[in-house]
């Protein structure tokens, strides 16, 4: 049933949401810069620094300091609540919750790397397409060579040479991004989307071609169906399968590909904060913000994995046959897929 | 001279076998003119990041010469080096602090090279080993090796590497142990899923056979099996080292200055891009280049290597 | 009877690696109106090539029809248009392909697979074209309300049954059926094959039979043609090539199957494999493993030689005095 593969999929979850927090708290524990000390300055006297330490918990054993950073441990200075109920500590400059700071900026990049997303699929599927049509002609060696080289540039370089092009020299863009200007937006989504993009063109190129050698579309034009029936009704929806699969796995690259761009283009996203906190070792502000981007990230891989479920009618085969016309109904008007 | 046993006989059928396949893999990558270039790039290149000192000496291209600073490329200037007044033609410019770009761009090829390799190397072997251990043993050791490599796998590439240097501190070795760290996932399931074919396959056929001889096989036909997926995968992941390791040194997590690293020289460039272009496209274009190859050649090799390629 | 289907010195080459691989030489070959031809011959004579040259599929650069005409009802099948050609496949010519299990889109809900084609080539709405499938998934006895399922959902026999009621649903003239059993079990093969003779009786369709089953064609045809190396060895009807099989090749098919009332130790196979289509020998392409070659085999193509209607390519029949000689 398809609440069954739902929730198998949602309990794999935990066990890596486990893990990712765990590996946070022990890069976080490993960390040679002591938060007492941090707290208190380089001038406190051995006193104070032990009772600051006890304070803040960081004499306890490792597994329990683990716990406490889950669930939060009531005798903390600043009473600390724990990472379940979204206290991810503080920051070492600021003193405010890093978690405050992640949540104000991370809406901002969501914006940016939904735009990105959007370019990356609106350009790259059907530049794929077409390559695929025509494969190893000129158009087709043309375009990935443009695909292969959108896939090797450093993302933050390509940020600076689009600032001095547009910016600087063309004035048609501003250089610095501001979420509520959709103008100041261009740069920063072209930049980020490029990686994304030449990815898709490829992956939409490989996937058309597998399609387009199998016998149904054979079967199709043996039918006498029109060209473009038979590429559009009969290919596309079986190669868009896995290119939606990997779209929907793009928007987790993009989140952590913000922070290649943010700070270039002074947006204030989740990557700028990151970039930020990097520059003054703000740790707790660093590593909160990194295990933020990959719960996300594992929750959007959910989120596809479950998606991929549901537009495939093949993954559904457990269920019984003569009943359910209606889900089945509703299957039928979707995009269907070939394994990854 | 005595007749060579059963086991040389193996061997020298191997061999023969090996450089008999060697030979068709040439002839299908020679043909794809561009991997064919790339190769020839990807090897100029590490000839000159080996032979670097040839070109400039180290303490040359960190050596500051602020009257030289951002001299256009092309343009000359004295450099005082060593106590000697050297008449020096800048060929790619001059950076913030007067050094060549050219000849930084050189060593800093080095610095990446040597990152990427070791860091590719470092990758293979562990996770090479876990991704063997996980699926030659199965059971219960496959399933924790496997939830940590979900685990490191569900946290980008780009973010692991910050955090881990972020947490151990700024230096070479942590840079290193950070991109290997994030690459080595990709080979624990390679290995893996190759040993897994391989087991169910060869496990009746070794039951047949005699002794120790079984074992060559079976470790032969693995090695014949992950081979191909690894040498792409490599090459791929070489690119990716090379562009985590500029990214984290224009953070300052990396390379730091005056050692000339691409992506620290991006850095220093930043400020000075509207009054010296020159700056920021030669340390970036290198990078490009250089990535670009490797994902070319990659690229090819994947084609020249797949059995199934219509063409 | 006319012809319905007459092809004429066809030739179709494949293209790879700069090699050129000749799949079809000359080869002639007439369909009677209303007739069940069976097409014998073992994988690699060039009978799925022949039956997508009939559609004009063979797709460039790889491969090329390079000589030949195909007439259908007197037009020229490799002269059409795309327009033409589209008009003509689905509608008047259809084709059943051997592996059932890849031949429908996985994605398509096997009403709509059917349909589409009614809608395509017949005036009629979305609506009546989906009854239209309908009826045939029952005439092919595929209950009509799992119309809406898709082709996972059901086994190879009656992936097949799709297909062949894809294939009639626009009463086709011609119906080129490509090895439709092959990929079935023994026991399904013969309800599919009950099927099929009973719609293409009612439906006076004229099918070409690819098989490389001798038993099948006796079962199923009128006249039989067997295959080798791309051209056509012999032609006749059941009666003619059976009771008294003219090619050496032929009569290898015939020997090499088992017979129940002898007491055999071993099979009589043909020995030695068919030759490369990349390199096919001078002369006459069977001659290699003929047990019955003269010399003029080697150098000499045969014609295709008339005995009252059971044509032969073989020089052992040749009515030229000085090669009978030989023999």
């Amino acid at each position: 049933m398809m609440l069954r593969y739902i929730s198998k999929r949602i309990l794999m979850l935990v066990p890596v949401l486990v893990g990712v927090t765990f590996l946070v708290f022990s890069l976080m524990y490993i960390t040679p810069s002591d938060p007492a000390q941090m707290m208190l300055g380089a001038n406190a006297s051995p006193a104070a620094y032990a009772q600051m330490r006890n304070d803040m918990g960081l004499d306890k054993p490792f597994l329990l300091q683990y716990f406490h950073f889950l669930f939060g441990y009531k005798h903390a200075i600043f009473g600390y609540k724990g990472l379940v109920f979204g206290d991810l500590g503080r920051s070492y400059i600021t003193n405010r919750y890093v978690f405050e700071l992640i949540l104000s900026s991370f809406p901002n990049t969501a914006l940016l790397a939904t735009g990105a997303l959007l370019m990356a699929i609106m350009i790259g599927v059907p530049i794929g397409i077409l390559s695929a049509t025509m494969p190893y002609s000129f158009i087709d060696m043309f375009f990935t060579i443009i695909a292969l080289l959108g896939a090797s540039m450093p993302t933050f370089w390509v940020a600076m040479v689009l600032i001095y092009f547009f910016a600087n020299k063309l004035g048609i863009f501003p250089a610095m991004s501001d979420p509520r200007d959709f103008n100041s937006l261009i740069l920063p989504m072209v930049t980020l989307s490029l990686n994304s993009m030449a990815i898709l063109m490829r992956m939409t190129r490989s996937s058309m071609l597998e399609v387009m050698e199998q016998d149904y579309i054979r079967t199709a034009r043996v039918k006498g169906l029109d060209e473009s029936v038979v590429i559009t009704k009969h290919a596309l929806r079986n190669a868009l399968i896995p290119i939606i699969t990997i779209a929907g796995l793009q928007f987790g690259a993009l989140l952590s590909g913000a922070v290649l761009t943010e700070k270039i283009f002074a947006y204030p996203g989740i990557g700028s904060i990151m970039v930020d906190a990097i520059y003054v070792k703000d740790t707790p502000q660093i590593l909160g913000s990194i295990c933020f981007i990959a719960i996300i990230f594992t929750l959007v891989n959910l989120l596809v994995d479950i998606m991929y479920g549901l537009i495939d009618p093949r993954v559904k085969e457990t269920r019984p046959k003569a009943k359910n016309l209606k889900k089945k109904e509703l299957s039928n008007a979707l995009a269907q897929q070939i394994r990854k | 001279m005595r007749l060579p046993n059963r086991s040389e006989n193996n061997a020298i059928r191997a061999l023969k076998r090996t450089s008999h396949n060697f030979y068709q893999f040439w002839r299908r990558f020679s043909r794809n003119k561009l991997a064919t270039i790339s190769l020839i790039f990807v090897l100029v290149i590490a000839l000159i990041a080996i032979f670097a000192d040839l070109f400039y000496s180290y303490d040359f291209v960190t050596a500051n010469s602020l009257e030289n600073s951002f001299l256009k490329p092309g343009e000359s200037g004295i450099v005082y080096f060593q106590d000697k007044e050297i008449n020096h033609k800048f060929i790619l410019g001059a950076d913030n602090y007067g050094r060549d770009i050219l000849g930084r761009i050189i060593h800093g090829g080095r610095v990446s090279m040597l990152i990427g390799f070791v860091a590719v190397a470092f990758a293979l072997t562990s996770g090479g080993i876990l991704g063997a251990i996980a699926g030659y043993k199965g059971g219960w050791i496959d399933t924790l090796i496997m939830r940590l490599t979900d685990i490191l796998l569900s946290i980008p590439m780009i973010m692991l590497s910050i955090a881990i240097v972020a947490a151990l501190g700024n230096s070479f070795i942590n840079l290193l142990v950070a991109i290997s760290i994030s690459m080595a996932p990709r080979y624990v399931r390679i290995v893996r899923a190759s040993i897994i074919t391989i087991k169910d396959y060869e496990y009746i056929e070794a039951a047949r056979c005699i002794g120790a001889s079984d074992m060559r096989i079976v470790f032969q036909h693995i090695l014949i099996n992950i081979t191909a997926p690894i040498i792409v995968q490599s090459t791929l992941n070489i690119g990716a080292a090379i562009l985590n390791t500029s990214f984290l040194s224009f953070l300052g997590l990396g390379i730091l200055p005056p050692k000339p690293e691409w992506g620290n020289m991006l850095s220093e460039a930043r400020e000075f891009i509207q009054y010296a272009p020159h700056t920021l496209f030669a340390p970036g274009i290198a990078i490009l280049l250089t990535v670009l190859a490797y994902n070319l050649m990659g690229d090819g090799l994947r084609d020249a290597l797949d059995p199934k390629l219509k063409r | 009877m006319d012809k319905i289907l007459e092809i004429q010195n066809l030739s179709v080459n494949y293209f790879s690696d700069k090699k050129i691989i000749r799949a079809v030489n000359d080869l002639s070959l007439d369909l009677k109106a209303g007739g069940v031809l069976g097409l014998v011959g073992e994988t690699g004579a060039g009978k799925t090539t022949l039956a997508l040259s009939i559609l004009n599929m063979i797709r460039g650069p790889q491969g090329k029809i390079i000589a030949g005409t195909i007439k259908f009802s007197g037009k020229n099948i490799l002269r059409m248009s795309k327009q033409e050609l589209r008009n003509m496949r689905g509608k008047d010519v259809a084709m059943i392909f051997q592996d059932p299990m890849t031949a429908l889109n996985p994605v398509i809900s096997i009403g709509e697979q059917i349909a589409e084609t009614v809608f395509k080539h017949e005036r009629v709405s979305r609506a009546e074209a989906w009854k239209k499938a309908e009826t045939m998934l029952d005439t092919v006895g595929i209950p009509s309300d799992r119309a809406k399922e898709f082709p996972h959902q059901f086994s190879g026999g009656m992936k097949q049954r799709v297909v062949i009621a894809l294939a009639l649903a626009c009463n086709p003239t011609i119906l080129l059926a490509d090895e439709p059993t092959t990929a079935l079990d023994v026991t399904i093969q013969a309800q599919v094959l009950d099927l099929m003779r009973n719609l293409i009786r009612n439906n006076g369709t004229s099918v070409l039979f690819i098989t490389h089953s001798l038993g099948l064609v006796a079962e199923n045809c009128d006249e039989v043609a067997t295959m080798y190396a791309g051209e056509i060895v012999e032609f006749g009807t059941i009666e003619q090539v059976f009771g008294k099989p003219l090619h050496p090749y032929t009569k290898g098919l015939f020997g090499s199957l088992p017979d129940l009332s002898e007491n055999l130790k071993r099979l009589t196979p043909i020995p030695g494999l068919m030759p490369d289509p990349m390199s096919l020998p001078d002369g006459c392409y069977f001659s290699p493993r003929c047990p019955c070659k003269i010399d003029i085999c080697d150098t000499k193509h045969p014609e295709n030689i008339n005995i009252e209607g059971h044509y032969v390519k073989c020089h052992l029949y040749s009515s030229d005095i000085s090669i009978r000689n030989r023999i």
